[in-house]
C-alpha cells in the first residue's frame, strides 16, 4: 500500500469509446484505470475510478477533488467540476512535455488541435466533430473493412512502400473506396498508409487554420498508432512527440486541474 | 497529356512561377501543328486561351483578375491582360490540382459548403499559383461567393486593390445608369493604377470588335438551330470562356468568325431522331459520361442555357451604357420566372423535349428555385431532370446512380 | 391592419409602416423546416427554409412579403414564395455600395416600393406619414440603444431574452411594443450588477427563435453576452435615421451607411466595429454564429478572425441549423472557448 501525504485527487475522462481515470498526488501519477465506455457514461466513470483506486490501494474516502472531462463528463457522479477535453489535454500534455506548443488529440468521435498558452492552458483550438473522417471511428470502420485488427494498423503501414491515395473525406465514401482498392489487388499495407495519409491531411488542415507552433505533441487513443503519427509528422514537416500513455492525457489533465483546485482551496484529501 | 503535366509541374515548381510561361509557349507552338481537334475553331480557341495565359504569366504586361461577368472590353481598351479566376479554379481540375487547391482553401478557412470552383481558385492563390495582378475586378453577381473569393485572392496574389461592380438586380434605366457609372469609374481607376491614359477611341474600337464578334456568334447560333447536334454541348459551353475574356479583342472576333465559317462549311447531317435535350448550367469534368448515358439511351443534347446570346450591340459612342446593359441582362441575374421564359424561348427554337439541370454543390443561386424551374418548364411541356454533383471536385461523384436516372429520364420522354 | 412579412435587416420597415401596414419579421422555427423540403434545396439557409415552411403550413397569415434581395438565398426564396404561397412578393433591390450614387439609386428603389405598396392598398404614401413612421422607429432605436448600453455594463437581460425583445420589436406594432420596452428599461435600471461571468460578444447573421438556445447555452456555460453584431439584433436597429427634408433619402442613407452586413462591399468595416465593441464592453472573445450554408458570412470568418487576433481577441465559429444535434456538438466548443478565455 503506497503512502501519500494527503491531496490525492482524481481526473476522470469518459469518451465515446473508453473511460479513463488517473490519480495524482504531489504532481505525480499514482495510478490509473481504463474501461470500455459501453452504454453508460456514469458507470464507465465509476468503474475506471474503482480500478485506479484499487491499483493505488486506497478507497474513495481517501480521494479529494475529482474533475471529470470528456464526452460523458456531465454523467460522472461525484465530480467536483467538469472541464472540457480541450483544456484537459492541454494541461496533461504540458505536464508531460513542458515545452509543448501544439497538441493534437484524435479521439474516438472527434479530433482537436490545441495551441498551448502559458502554463499548460489552452490558448486557442480548432475542433472537428462533424465528420468522422480523421477520428478513431474512421480507423475502426476501415480496419473492419480491411479485416485487420485496429492495433496492427501502425505496423502494417510501416511496411508499405507507397500510400494508395484515398481521396474521399467522408467515411462512407472512403469505405467504398477501400473496398474497390482491395478488389483491385492493392496491398493492404498501402491502403492503410493511404488512410493514415487522409487523416494526416485532415489534421494538417486544422493545424494550418490555427497556425503551426512547435513542438507538436499528439495525445488520445489514436496516438498509439505509429503509422498515423508518422503520417502527421510527415505532412506537418516537423516532429510529433507522443508521451507515454497518450490515451490517459485527458484524465491526467483533469487530475492536475483537480490538484490545482485542491491547492487553491488549501484542502487536504 | 504532356502539356497538362508540364503546366502542373511548372506551377508547382513555383518560385514566382517562372516556368509557366515557357510551358505555355511550348504548348502554343505544339498547337499550331496539332491536327487532332474535331474543329479547327476549337484549336483556335485553345490557342487564344493559351496565348492569353502566356501573357498573364510572362509578367511583362499588367494583369487584371476579372470575373466572368465583367466586360473585358474595358481591359482591352487599356491594354491590360484579363485573367479569369473562376477559369483558373476550373483549370485546377484539368491539371489534377483540384484536391490540393481545395485543401489549401480549407486551411484558409474557406467554407466547405461553398462552390468548389471558386474555392479551388482561392486555394490556388494560397499555393501561389496565380500570377501577380495589378488589380482585381469582379461583379456582385452571379453569386455571393464571387466577391468574397476575389477579395481573398486579390489580397493573397497581390496584394492588389479589388474593384467591385455592384450589379443591380433590376433591368430599369436607373439600374443601368448606376452600373454604367461604376464601369466608367472602374475603368478610370484601372487606368490610373496602370499609369495609362484611357483613350476613348480605343474603348470605342474595343466595343466595335465586341459587336463584330457578337454578329459571328449570332451566325453560329443560327447554324446550331438549323442543325441541332452539330456542335457538341461540351464544346459549345467553351464559349463562356471567350465571352468573358476575349470580347473587345481581335482574337475574340477571329474565334467566332472561325466557328461561324466552319459550322457553315460542315457537311449535312441527319437531324436527331430521339428526344432533344437542353442542358442547364455548366457541365462537370465528367460530363462525357453523363452525355454518353443520355446518347446511349437515344437522346441528343442540342442546346445549352449558358451559350444563348443575351445581349444587344453596344453603341461605341456610349460604351458604358451598352456594357452595363449586357452585364445586367445576364441570364444568371434574373428572377427565376424570367429565367424560365428565356429557357422556353430557347426550347422552342431548338424543339427541345426535355431539360437536364446540373446542380453544382454550393451553387445556391442556380438551384435555389429548382422547384419553380421544374414546375414552370414542365407546365410548358419541357420536363426537367436534376443531376446533382460537383463541377470539379473529384471526391464522391456517384456516377453509377446518374446513369440509371438519366436513362430512365430519357425513356419517359420517348 | 394588414400584415406584410420581411426577412432581411435591409428591409425598410418605415416605408411599410407608412402605408398603414404592419411589418412582421418572419421568424421560422426548426420544426417547420421540413415543410419546405421539396421547395427549397437542403443546402440553403435554415432560416429561409423554416420561414417558407411556416408559410406553407399556413401558420403565418400575411398579405404578402417584401424581400430585400440581399443574398442568393433571399432571391431564390422570393421566386419560390411567389409561386407557392398566397399573397404578393415584392423584391427590393439593395445596393452593395454606400457611395452617393448607391444611396441615390437605393432612394429610387424606396420610392418605387412606397408607390407600389401605396397603389396596392389605395393609400398614397405621404412624406408626412413616412416622417412619422421614421420618428416612431427612431424612438424604438433609442430605447434599444439604452438596453444595449445596460447590457454592455453587465446589467441587462440574459441573451435569450434580449433576442426575445428584438423578435417582438420586429413583429409587433410599435404602439404596443414601445410601452412594454420602456417599462422593462425602468425595471432594469434599478437592478444591480449581474454576477461576473466571462464577457463575450456574438457576431453573425440571423438568429431564428430556436437559435436562442445557442445564446442560452453560452450563458449556461459561464459566458455573458455583453454585446452583439447580429443582423437580427443590434445591427438591425442601430443608428437613427437623420430625418431631413427628403425622408426617402434619409432612409436610404441610414440603411446603407450603418454598420455593414457582410454582403456589403465595405464588409471589413464590421470587423473594426467589433473591435470597438469588444473594447467598450471588455469582451475578450467573439462567438461567430452563422446560419449554415451562408457563404457571405462564412467567408468573412477567416479575415475577421485574423483581424481580431491582431487585437488579442479570440474567436469561435458555430454554424447553426436550428437543431439540437448541432447544439450538442456546440456545447464542448463553447465550454472550451470560455475556458480558454
Amino acid at each position: 500500500m503506497a503512502q501519500h501525504d494527503g491531496r490525492l485527487v482524481a481526473g476522470i475522462d469518459v469518451g465515446s469509446v473508453s473511460g479513463e481515470a488517473v490519480l495524482v498526488a504531489n504532481g505525480r501519477v499514482v495510478a490509473h484505470g481504463t474501461v470500455p465506455t459501453g452504454s453508460s457514461s456514469r458507470l464507465a466513470g465509476e468503474r475506471a475510478l474503482a480500478l485506479a483506486l484499487a491499483q493505488a490501494g486506497v478507497g474513495a474516502a481517501d480521494l479529494g477533488y475529482v474533475v471529470a472531462t470528456g464526452y460523458g463528463r456531465a454523467a460522472v457522479a461525484g465530480a467536483r467540476r467538469t472541464v472540457t477535453e480541450i483544456t484537459c489535454h492541454a494541461r496533461g500534455a504540458w505536464h508531460l512535455i513542458p515545452d509543448a506548443a501544439t497538441v493534437i488529440d484524435i479521439g474516438g468521435q472527434d479530433s482537436k488541435v490545441i495551441r498551448l498558452g502559458q502554463r499548460g492552458t489552452a490558448a486557442d483550438f480548432v475542433m472537428n466533430d462533424r465528420c468522422a473522417a480523421g477520428t478513431g471511428r474512421f480507423l475502426e470502420v476501415m480496419a473492419r473493412a480491411l479485416e485487420v485488427p485496429l492495433e496492427r494498423l501502425g505496423e502494417l503501414s510501416q511496411r508499405a512502400s507507397r500510400a494508395a491515395p484515398i481521396s474521399a473525406m467522408c467515411t462512407v465514401f472512403a469505405e467504398s473506396e477501400v473496398v474497390s482498392l482491395v478488389a483491385e489487388g492493392v496491398p493492404v499495407e498501402e491502403i492503410v498508409a493511404g488512410l493514415h495519409g487522409a487523416i494526416a491531411e485532415r489534421i494538417f488542415g486544422m493545424v494550418q487554420r490555427l497556425g503551426l507552433a512547435t513542438p507538436v505533441v499528439m495525445t488520445g487513443g489514436v496516438a498509439h498508432n505509429a503509422g498515423v503519427v508518422r503520417a502527421i509528422a510527415r505532412r506537418l514537416g516537423c516532429e510529433v512527440a507522443v508521451p507515454p500513455g497518450p490515451h490517459l492525457v485527458g484524465a491526467l489533465g483533469a487530475a492536475l486541474i483537480a490538484a490545482d483546485m485542491a491547492a487553491a482551496s488549501g484542502e487536504r484529501g | 497529356m504532356a502539356f497538362l503535366d508540364a503546366l502542373r509541374g511548372a506551377l508547382l515548381a513555383n518560385p514566382r512561377l517562372g516556368l509557366v510561361a515557357p510551358a505555355l509557349q511550348v504548348e502554343l507552338l505544339r498547337l499550331r501543328l496539332d491536327r487532332s481537334y474535331a474543329w479547327r475553331s476549337q484549336r483556335l480557341l485553345q490557342e487564344t486561351a493559351v496565348r492569353l495565359g502566356l501573357r498573364a504569366y510572362r509578367g511583362r504586361e499588367p494583369v487584371v483578375f476579372t470575373s466572368i461577368m465583367v466586360p473585358p472590353e474595358l481591359l482591352y481598351a487599356l491594354g491590360l491582360v484579363p485573367f479569369g479566376v473562376e477559369v483558373a479554379g476550373a483549370v485546377t481540375s484539368m491539371l489534377g490540382l483540384a484536391s490540393q487547391c481545395l485543401a489549401a482553401a480549407e486551411r484558409a478557412w474557406a467554407p466547405a459548403d461553398s462552390c468548389s470552383v471558386l474555392r479551388a481558385a482561392l486555394g490556388g492563390a494560397e499555393l501561389g499559383l496565380l500570377p501577380r495582378p495589378l488589380a482585381a475586378v469582379c461583379t456582385s453577381c452571379p453569386c455571393d461567393s464571387t466577391a468574397k473569393v476575389y477579395a481573398h485572392v486579390a489580397r493573397q496574389a497581390g496584394p492588389a486593390p479589388l474593384l467591385l461592380l455592384d450589379v443591380p438586380y433590376e433591368q430599369s434605366p436607373d439600374a443601368v445608369a448606376y452600373l454604367a457609372e461604376q464601369l466608367a469609374a472602374a475603368t478610370a481607376t484601372l487606368a490610373e493604377l496602370a499609369g495609362r491614359k484611357l483613350e476613348p477611341a480605343r474603348l470605342a474600337e474595343a466595343v466595335r470588335l465586341s459587336n463584330e464578334a457578337r454578329r459571328h456568334v449570332l451566325a453560329v447560333m443560327a447554324q446550331r438551330r438549323a442543325r441541332p447536334g452539330l456542335l457538341a454541348s461540351s464544346d459549345a459551353l467553351g464559349f463562356v470562356y471567350p465571352w468573358s475574356l476575349f470580347l473587345g479583342s481581335p482574337a475574340g472576333v477571329a474565334v467566332f468568325r472561325s466557328y461561324a465559317e466552319e459550322l457553315a462549311e460542315a457537311p449535312a447531317r441527319p437531324a436527331p431522331e430521339g428526344p432533344r435535350l437542353m442542358w442547364l448550367h455548366f457541365m462537370p469534368f465528367y460530363a462525357h459520361e453523363l452525355v454518353a448515358a443520355l446518347e446511349g439511351a437515344g437522346a441528343a443534347v442540342v442546346c445549352e442555357e449558358m451559350t444563348q446570346l443575351y445581349w444587344d450591340e453596344a453603341d461605341p459612342a456610349q460604351p458604358f451604357v451598352g456594357l452595363a446593359r449586357r452585364c445586367i441582362s445576364h441570364f444568371l441575374n434574373v428572377p427565376t420566372e424570367e429565367r424560365i421564359e428565356r429557357l422556353l424561348a430557347v426550347a422552342r427554337d431548338y424543339q427541345v423535349d426535355g431539360a437536364v439541370h446540373f446542380s453544382h454543390h454550393g451553387c445556391r443561386q442556380s438551384q435555389g428555385a429548382l422547384r419553380v424551374m421544374r414546375d414552370g418548364l414542365a407546365a410548358a411541356g419541357v420536363p426537367l431532370m436534376e443531376v446533382e454533383g460537383d463541377l470539379i471536385d473529384p471526391r464522391g461523384r456517384g456516377e453509377g446512380q446518374h446513369r440509371t436516372r438519366l436513362e430512365a429520364f430519357v425513356e419517359t420522354l420517348a | 391592419m394588414p400584415r406584410v412579412g420581411w426577412l432581411c435587416s435591409y428591409t425598410p420597415v418605415e416605408v411599410i409602416t407608412a402605408v398603414g401596414l404592419t411589418p412582421v419579421r418572419l421568424l421560422g422555427s426548426a420544426d417547420k423546416e421540413a415543410a419546405a423540403r421539396g421547395f427549397l434545396p437542403v443546402a440553403l439557409c435554415p432560416y429561409l427554409k423554416s420561414a417558407l415552411g411556416t408559410a406553407l403550413m399556413g401558420e403565418e397569415p400575411l398579405d404578402g412579403i417584401v424581400v430585400a434581395a440581399c443574398c442568393d438565398g433571399l432571391r431564390r426564396l422570393a421566386d419560390v414564395w411567389a409561386r407557392y404561397v398566397p399573397g404578393f412578393v415584392y423584391t427590393l433591390d439593395v445596393p452593395r455600395r454606400r457611395d452617393e450614387a448607391a444611396i441615390a439609386y437605393f432612394r429610387g428603389r424606396l420610392v418605387a416600393l412606397a408607390q407600389r405598396l401605396g397603389e396596392r392598398y389605395g393609400v398614397p404614401v405621404s412624406e408626412e406619414a413616412l416622417g412619422s413612421a421614421i420618428a416612431a422607429y427612431n424612438q424604438t432605436r433609442r430605447l434599444l440603444a439604452v438596453l444595449d448600453d445596460l447590457r454592455a455594463r453587465g446589467i441587462g437581460l440574459p441573451a435569450g431574452e434580449m433576442q426575445g425583445v428584438w423578435e417582438r420589436a420586429s413583429r409587433e406594432a410599435l404602439a404596443t411594443f414601445q410601452p412594454g420596452l420602456e417599462e422593462l428599461l425602468a425595471r432594469l435600471q434599478g437592478a444591480g450588477d449581474r454576477p461576473s461571468a466571462v464577457p463575450v460578444v456574438v457576431s453573425g447573421n440571423v438568429l431564428a427563435p430556436d437559435d436562442k438556445r445557442a445564446l442560452s447555452l453560452i450563458e449556461e456555460l459561464g459566458g455573458r453576452v455583453v454585446g452583439d453584431d447580429l443582423c437580427s439584433g443590434t445591427r438591425w436597429l442601430a443608428g437613427e435615421v437623420d430625418l431631413g427634408p427628403d425622408p426617402y433619402l434619409a432612409l436610404a442613407r441610414r440603411y446603407l451607411e450603418r454598420v455593414p452586413c457582410a454582403r456589403m462591399l465595405d464588409a471589413a468595416e464590421r470587423y473594426e466595429e467589433l473591435v470597438r465593441l469588444c473594447r467598450r464592453t471588455g469582451a475578450r472573445g467573439v462567438i461567430y454564429l452563422s446560419q449554415k450554408f451562408c457563404d457571405t458570412f462564412l467567408y468573412d470568418f477567416g479575415p475577421l478572425r485574423e483581424r481580431l487576433q491582431g487585437e488579442g481577441i479570440r474567436t469561435l465559429l458555430l454554424e447553426l441549423d436550428g437543431t439540437t444535434a448541432t447544439l450538442g456538438q456546440s456545447r464542448t466548443r463553447v465550454e472550451a472557448f470560455l475556458e480558454v478565455l
